[in-house]
C-alpha cells in the first residue's frame, strides 16, 4: 500500500527542511573565526631578530660600531649582505607593535641587569649602515623604511622609563636622526613624504616623568627595603649615608620633595632647567643620603632628553626645507634659545644650528647632505 | 550389608581374617572391602584420562607444526635478539652512561700517556670556564651614567 504524506504533514515537514536550509549561512556566520592577533610586545621581536645577529663575528661587528663613518665598499659590503630578510621582518614588526616591555625585574633594585642594551645597539647600527647602503644605491623608499624601524627601535629601547635605558635610546636615535640628515636632500619628493609622516607614528618611546619616578623608586623605597631587609649587607650604605639604619632610612625619605621638584623640571625649557636644577641640588646637598641617589645624575638625562628633543625639531624642520624653501627655516622655533635654528648652506646641503650645547659642549647640530666629521654628542 | 544365602565363613577363613587384620592398619570390614572394589572396578576410567590427556597433548603438538604458529615461533626467533642486544646499550641511566664514559676516557688517555691526560682535564677547565657568566659587560638600571654608544 502506498503511503502519502498529508497536507499538514508536508508544510510541517518543508518548513522544517527550509528552516535547515535557511539556518546553515547564519550559523556560519557567527562562527568565531581566528584572526592573528596584532604584535603586542616590540621586546619580543627585537630579542627574535638578536637571535639571528650570531652569524656576525667581531670584525663584522666593529664594521657596525662604525656604521656612520666606514666606507660602504669592502667589509662593509660584506655585512650589508648578511643582513637577513629575517632580521628586518622582525625589526619592523616591531616597529610596529602596540608596546615595548622588556621584562625588567626591577624589584633587584639597581643591580637588574639590561643586556638588551649591548645588542640593541648593534641591532640599530646595523640597520642604519644598511640604510646608508640604501641611499648610496639611490634606493630612498627602503632607506627610509630602515631609518624609520631603527627610530622605532631606538624609542622602544626606553620605553621601560628606566634612566640608564632612555639614555641608551636618545644616542641610539640621534644615530638615525643623523643618518636620515645624510641623505635627506638627495631623497624623492614621496620618500620625503614618507619619512615625514613616519615621524609622526613613532612609538613614544620612555617619559622623562615616569623615569624620575623608577629612580626614586630605586633610590628611595628599595634601598628603605634593602637596608630593612638586609642589615649586614647594608653597612656599607649605612656609613655612606648616615650613622644608623634608622637615620639613613629618614635622610631617604626626606628625599621625597626633590623628586617632586624634579618632575616639574622635566618638560621645563633648558634654561629654566639650567637655572634651578643647581638650585634643587643646593637644597639637598646637606642630607647625606644625596649622595647614596646620586641626584646630579639627572643632569645627563635630562640633557640627553633636550639635545634629541631639538635634533628630532631640526630633521622636521629639514624636511620642510627641502620640500619647500630655505626661508621655511625662519618658522621654526630653537627649544634652546630665543629664535629659529640658525641655516647655513654647505657645498653638500646645509647645516641646522641650535643654542643648545650637547654633553660635549659643542653647539647641537644637524648636518645634511653628508655625513659629519664627527657623531653627534660625541 | 551380609548376603543371607551366602555360607558362613569357615574357621580358616576367620584366622586368615584376623591375621589380616592385625597386619594391616586398614579396617577390612565389608564396607572397605566394597571400597576397595569399587576402587579397582574404576581404575579403568583413571586409565581413560591418561588416554585424553595424550590425546589432548597430541593435538597440541600438530597445531604446533601448522602454519600460524609457525610464524609466531620465527617472528620470536627473530625479536629476540634484537631486543637482547639494544636493551643492554640502551641510556636507561645516562649520568652512569657519562660515569662509565668519562672513566673509559680517562683510562685511555693515561694508557697514552700523562700528557693527553693533562690535556683532556685543561680542555675541561676551560669548558667550565666558559659555563660562568659573565656580566661584567652588562649595563644595570643603576647605571644613570653609563657611556652612552
Amino acid at each position: 500500500m502506498k503511503r502519502t504524506l498529508s497536507p499538514r504533514a508536508s508544510f510541517v515537514l518543508g518548513s522544517l527542511m527550509a528552516a535547515v536550509v535557511l539556518g546553515a549561512p547564519a550559523s556560519e556566520s557567527n562562527r568565531e573565526l581566528f584572526e592573528p592577533p596584532p604584535v603586542s610586545n616590540a621586546a619580543l621581536q627585537y630579542w627574535q631578530a638578536n637571535h639571528f645577529l650570531y652569524h656576525l663575528d667581531a670584525a663584522q661587528k666593529k664594521v657596525i660600531e662604525d656604521f656612520d663613518t666606514v666606507p660602504l665598499d669592502g667589509p662593509a659590503a660584506a655585512v650589508i649582505a648578511k643582513r637577513d630578510d629575517l632580521i628586518l621582518q622582525y625589526v619592523r614588526r616591531g616597529a610596529h607593535a602596540k608596546s615595548c616591555d622588556w621584562g625588567i625585574p626591577l624589584g633587584e633594585g639597581p643591580s637588574a641587569l639590561l643586556p638588551q642594551l649591548n645588542w640593541l645597539r648593534v641591532l640599530c647600527d646595523f640597520q642604519l649602515l644598511c640604510a646608508r647602503g640604501e641611499l648610496r644605491n639611490g634606493n630612498g623608499q627602503p632607506a627610509v623604511e630602515d631609518i624609520l624601524s631603527a627610530m622605532a627601535l631606538a624609542r622602544n629601547t626606553g620605553a621601560d622609563n628606566i634612566g640608564v635605558e632612555m639614555r641608551v635610546a636618545y644616542a641610539l636615535e640621534n644615530h638615525a636622526i643623523q643618518i636620515a640628515a645624510s641623505g635627506l636632500n638627495h631623497l624623492k619628493p614621496a620618500s620625503l613624504q614618507t619619512l615625514q609622516s613616519g615621524l609622526d607614528q613613532l612609538p613614544p618611546g620612555g617619559s622623562m616623568k615616569r623615569a624620575i619616578r623608577v629612580e626614586q623608586y630605586l633610590a628611595q623605597r628599595w634601598t628603605i627595603q634593602f637596608i630593612k631587609s638586609s642589615p649586614p649587607k647594608a653597612d656599607a650604605i649605612i656609613k655612606t649615608a648616615g650613622d644608623t639604619q634608622e637615620q639613613i632610612i629618614s635622610n631617604l625619605e626626606k628625599l621625597g620633595p626633590f623628586y617632586d621638584q624634579l618632575e616639574q623640571l622635566a618638560d621645563a625649557p633648558i634654561k629654566e632647567f639650567d637655572a634651578r636644577f643647581p638650585v634643587l641640588l643646593q637644597q639637598f646637598k646637606s642630607n647625606p643620603a644625596s649622595q647614596l641617589a646620586r641626584l646630579e645624575q639627572f643632569s645627563l638625562l635630562y640633557k640627553d632628553h633636550a639635545a634629541t628633543d631639538v635634533r628630532r625639531k631640526m630633521l622636521r624642520a629639514a624636511i620642510e626645507i627641502i620640500r619647500h624653501r630655505p626661508d621655511s627655516v625662519k618658522q621654526t622655533v630653537d627649544p634652546g634659545g630665543n629664535g629659529p635654528f640658525t641655516y647655513r648652506a654647505t657645498a653638500d646641503g646645509f647645516e641646522l644650528r641650535s643654542e643648545l650645547k650637547d654633553a660635549s659642549g659643542a653647539a647641537v647640530t644637524l648636518v645634511v647632505g653628508r655625513q659629519p666629521e664627527t657623531r653627534p654628542g660625541k | 550389608m551380609n548376603d543371607p544365602h551366602q555360607a558362613p565363613p569357615s574357621s580358616e577363613q576367620l584366622a586368615l581374617e584376623a591375621q589380616l587384620r592385625s597386619m594391616l592398619p586398614i579396617d577390612l570390614s565389608t564396607d572397605s572391602q566394597i571400597s576397595i572394589k569399587s576402587r579397582l572396578e574404576r581404575r579403568p576410567t583413571s586409565f581413560h584420562h591418561v588416554q585424553c590427556v595424550a590425546a589432548i597433548a597430541a593435538c597440541a603438538l600438530i597445531a604446533m607444526s601448522l602454519p600460524v604458529f609457525q610464524h609466531a615461533r620465527n617472528q620470536q626467533r627473530v625479536t629476540r635478539p634484537i631486543r637482547s642486544r639494544y636493551s643492554s646499550t640502551l641510556p636507561i641511566d645516562v649520568a652512569n652512561d657519562e660515569k662509565q664514559f668519562a672513566i673509559a676516557t680517562y683510562s685511555n688517555a693515561l694508557a697514552q700517556s700523562p700528557a693527553s691526560l693533562n690535556a683532556i682535564l685543561e680542555r675541561q677547565s676551560r669548558k667550565a670556564e666558559c659555563d660562568e657568566v659573565d656580566d661584567s659587560q652588562i649595563p644595570r638600571t643603576g647605571d644613570l651614567s653609563i657611556a652612552t654608544p
